[in-house]
């Protein structure tokens, strides 16, 4: 289960950017792999794929430095709704 | 108080003293004391200003913290008062200037323009009170029980003439925490400060005629003005560096660590990271809170959606961001006046940005047709570029009439004639003043360069040999009270970047 | 105590003691910049730090004022043909605050037979010395309470002498006028030497006229610091029981200057000083205003040389001066002239 969820979440990350080995950086923000256009690009993808309204206080180095640490945040969102 | 007056260098000094002598509890006081009096002697609009958006801080962020319903509500009022404050007395002037001339007459003006001097770091503390009540709202920081506290974070006088822009997490725990006396950060802090002096003084302030020259320009050959507007922005860039040095080095020796708001921008390979590079603090408070939320708003998610059905899946991924991006330049540039120059720079930079997003697929075409590399000699032409890019904006960046842009413009392609230029160049300053200019020029390359190539300069500086250490501050020391632009016969120039 | 804080005060002892030796070595090193930036050359700082190295009590006549004295008192001429020891304790456009501050210093050194003061400053108008240099040339004074009385006597506001005070902010400008010279400590005089007696020569010919002028006795109101502070040097001069004679130099401008000397010399008379004008027509000592004048104030060589030996027979005349040719305390004024006439061979008056 958690499997096939962290594949399909690195797909979406794959499609947005292809030159990011996101399964393994864990400083994805604070390294400067992905900038700003990336993480509006992610979030709104997000949004479509499971449906969270991530908003701008979500948008903390913590929450998007790994593909592990988003995937924590779109299960709180999802618990919450 | 200009920084670079005796009077401040004698507050500073007591600053330092009265602080190291408090108790260590009670260190914050004297910050506040410190910042209250700076305050105060830059005028009643400061602390008055000050005064008000403290309790209108203290108390909204109290408010949004307790309401459960409505707090939407509240922060739009609370951010329209303080942003409004803001927008009321930078542009109430040229506001009034278009009614009155537009609708009104000489007798009988619609609106009498109020003589008011702004306080000093007005759009600073403003974007800083309305982050923090933002950071509130959001549940990124907690409502400050003392509303002291919350008028020193506001206030905090290294800030006030020309930023950093803090958040309340990065900045208000290191206020109010008293630091124990650190004998190396001290040092280190020290240094920082004299490097900024040195910056300031001995490079940006040489360079002042070279603008003069282009505010009254009387017939410059174009290469002339060529090199002089590109001087502006190394001027500019050695000034407002040279400032939030000074400002962070004084800090360093109180054990506070101010945010970097300047990185070495000259490396740049791209716009997009110039702008991360220059002015670090403007952008990153615009970054989070005009340009996330916009993009990531509803509307935002709808736009996005809308284009991905009409114009394709790039430009579904991209649009919002780059309409986004091309808003907040606009913004930016009006930050910096209201004039048509204004909206050029922020426009041209906006549009080049948004530009670079939605052609990103074609450049990396070309890239992979030409076969170019990512980097070895591909790096100095990006960095070149950008300078190129970045130099042509400065023509609408030193001075706010279009018009005298536009000319400067058209007359940079005349006259080329080297040695016209060179005559011109030297009735402006002598050979010697542009040696040491240039000179000051290397050494901050020199030691930028290092940093890039991530050479700990600071560290050997604040803990290497005393046989190394000494002799380099010797020597910055003797550079900057010799070579400095200061004391008789030279006006102190003040800092581009106050009066914002 | 527990051995952290005993790490700590040890740590924070050597910071401290690192910290002074840091001080200590950039206040010297800063120190030495001022005066390497410091111009010396006109400025009455070198004729003051030279007196310094003057042997004590060897200067019978000291000679104070501006740069009509130092181009024009020609002190080998006094001591070769004469045997009188003078040195020129000048500046340019030396006021009288600036002259007094720097007889009080040289009297802590010098016991002088009389003291030449120059008239010239008593045509200075304005209040305060807004120009730089006369507050450069109090530079060269080593006690404290002198400098800093002349050079607080020189500004309009204490804020002002401040800045003075440091020295670096006031001299950092001059780096472009540095030379080699500038680095010496003490400094060498322009290539003179620890003999140099403050006699500044001017080599230029300029010719000018006897000035034409109706030689009464009106007097012209003094500048009142100008008035205060001679008064001062009279009173100065009385308590310490040497005689002043007033020196009016020969100049193609005199005609300006001399109502104001006229009131200079009834102030004196208060105190019993007097003086000699030799701009006085009736003064004849072989003065050529066509050849004589570097320019329009200022006697050149010949000029000072021709001047010189007059001053020198009135000086033997009014007063009991040794003539100290011959004695070994002496033979800096035989070295400093014997260096001056190898340079200026056509002017050793043959005997």
């Amino acid at each position: 289960m958690l499997e096939m969820e962290m594949q399909k979440l690195l797909e979406i990350l794959r499609d947005i950017k292809d030159d990011v080995d996101f399964e393994r950086e864990t400083a994805l923000v604070d390294d400067g792999l992905i900038d700003s256009l990336d993480l509006t690009q992610i979030i709104a993808a997000l949004d479509r794929a499971y449906g969270v309204r991530i908003t701008a206080a979500d948008i903390e180095p913590e929450n998007f430095n790994s593909a592990e640490a988003m995937l924590a945040m779109i299960r709180r969102h999802q618990a919450q709704a | 108080m200009s920084i670079l007056s005796a009077e401040f260098l004698l507050f500073g000094v007591a600053v330092v003293l009265c602080y190291y002598i408090t108790p260590l509890r009670l260190r914050w006081g004297t910050l506040l004391v410190a910042s209250v009096g700076f305050a105060a002697l830059s005028g009643w609009q400061t602390i008055a200003h000050l005064a008000a958006l403290t309790a209108l801080t203290w108390g909204g962020a109290w408010a949004l913290q307790k309401l459960r319903r409505g707090r939407r509500l509240l922060l739009a009022a609370l951010l329209a008062l303080d942003l409004g404050a803001m927008l009321l007395l930078k542009y109430q002037p040229a506001l009034a200037a278009w009614l009155n001339a537009r609708f009104g007459t000489q007798r009988n003006p619609v609106w009498s323009v109020w003589e008011l001097a702004l306080p000093l770091g007005l759009s600073y503390f403003t974007f800083q009170s309305a982050g923090y009540l933002v950071d509130v709202y959001r549940g990124k920081a907690a409502a400050q029980r003392n509303p002291a506290r919350v008028g020193l974070f506001l206030g905090f006088f290294p800030q006030l003439a020309q930023g950093p822009i803090s958040t309340w997490k990065e900045l208000a725990g290191q206020l109010t925490q008293g630091h124990a006396f650190d004998p190396v950060e001290f040092v280190s802090g020290f240094q920082l400060l004299l490097w900024g002096y040195f910056k300031k003084m001995v490079v940006a302030d040489r360079l002042a005629p070279t603008t003069e020259a282009l505010l009254k320009n009387e017939a410059m050959p174009g290469l002339s003005i060529m090199l002089c507007v590109a001087l502006y922005a190394i001027r500019l860039y050695m000034d407002f560096s040279g400032g939030m040095d000074v400002a962070r080095g004084f800090c360093g020796m109180l054990g506070i660590r101010l945010p970097l708001n300047f990185k070495r921008p000259f490396f740049a390979q791209s716009v997009a990271e110039y702008w991360r590079r220059w002015h670090i603090t403007l952008g990153a408070w615009f970054r989070s809170y005009v340009l996330y939320p916009l993009t990531i708003s509803r509307a935002g998610i709808a736009l996005g959606a809308w284009a991905e059905k009409w114009l394709g899946k790039r430009a579904g991924r991209v649009l919002p961001s780059a309409l986004a991006t091309l808003c907040v330049f606009l913004l930016i540039g009006l930050w910096h006046s209201v004039s048509w120059n204004a909206v050029l720079y922020g426009g041209y930079f906006g549009l080049v940005m948004a530009l670079s997003m939605l052609l990103e697929p074609l450049w990396k075409a070309l890239r992979r047709g030409l076969k170019l590399p990512k980097s070895g000699w591909m790096r100095p032409v990006r960095v070149a570029r950008t300078w190129l890019v970045v130099g042509f904006a400065q023509y609408f960046a030193f001075q706010d009439s279009a018009q005298t842009s536009f000319a400067l413009l058209r007359q940079s392609f005349e006259n080329w004639q080297l040695r016209d230029a060179a005559a011109q160049l030297t009735a402006l300053m002598p050979g010697l003043e542009w040696g040491i200019a240039l000179a000051g020029a290397m050494a901050v390359l020199a030691v930028d360069l290092l940093c890039e190539r991530k050479v700990d300069v600071c560290g050997v500086l604040a803990r290497g040999r005393v046989w190394i250490r000494w002799p380099l501050m010797l020597l910055l020391l003797l550079a900057v009270l010799i070579f400095g632009v200061y004391g008789a016969g030279y006006d102190a120039t003040a800092f581009l970047y106050t009066q914002f | 105590m527990a051995q952290g804080t005993r790490e700590r005060r040890r740590m924070l002892g050597r910071f401290w003691l690192r910290l002074t030796v840091f001080c200590v070595l950039a206040v010297l090193l800063l120190a030495y910049a001022a005066y390497v930036l410091t111009p010396k050359y006109d400025y009455g700082i070198c004729s003051m730090l030279n007196l310094y190295r003057q042997p004590l009590n060897s200067v019978d006549v000291l000679a104070v004022g501006t740069s009509l004295f130092y181009s024009g008192i020609n002190t080998n001429v006094l001591w070769d043909e004469y045997g009188i020891a003078a040195y020129n304790l000048c500046s340019a456009e030396q006021p009288f605050w600036v002259s007094y501050y720097a007889i009080r210093e040289a009297l802590k050194t010098q016991r002088p037979k009389v003291i030449l003061l120059d008239a010239k400053p008593s045509a200075y108008s304005s209040d305060y010395t807004k120009r730089g240099r006369t507050i450069l040339s109090t530079y060269g004074i080593r006690g404290l309470e002198n400098r800093f009385g002349a050079m607080l006597a020189c500004v309009e506001t204490p804020a002002e002498a401040l800045g003075y005070l440091t020295a670096l902010p006031q001299v950092h400008a001059y780096y472009n006028q540095v030379t080699g010279e500038d680095f010496i400590f003490p400094p060498d005089n322009g290539g003179r030497g620890a003999d140099w007696k403050g006699y500044i020569e001017s080599d230029e010919v300029e010719q000018h006229q006897r000035p034409s002028l109706v030689w009464n006795s009106v007097k012209r109101n003094l500048n009142s610091r100008e008035e205060a502070y001679a008064r001062k040097i009279f009173e100065l001069a009385r308590q310490e029981g040497i005689p002043l004679l007033i020196i009016g130099m020969p100049n193609p401008d005199y005609a300006y200057d001399h109502m104001y000397y006229n009131a200079l010399w009834a102030v004196a008379e208060e105190y019993g000083i007097s003086g000699i004008n030799y701009n006085d027509p009736n003064l004849r000592y072989g003065l050529r205003y066509t050849s004589d004048f570097a320019d329009w104030q200022h006697l050149n060589v010949k000029g000072s040389m021709t001047f010189s030996r007059k001053l020198a027979e009135d000086l033997l005349e009014r007063l009991d001066l040794t003539d100290h040719r011959g004695d070994e305390a002496y033979a800096s004024y035989d070295r400093c002239a014997q260096q001056w006439y190898e340079q200026y061979p056509t002017f050793i008056s043959k005997p």
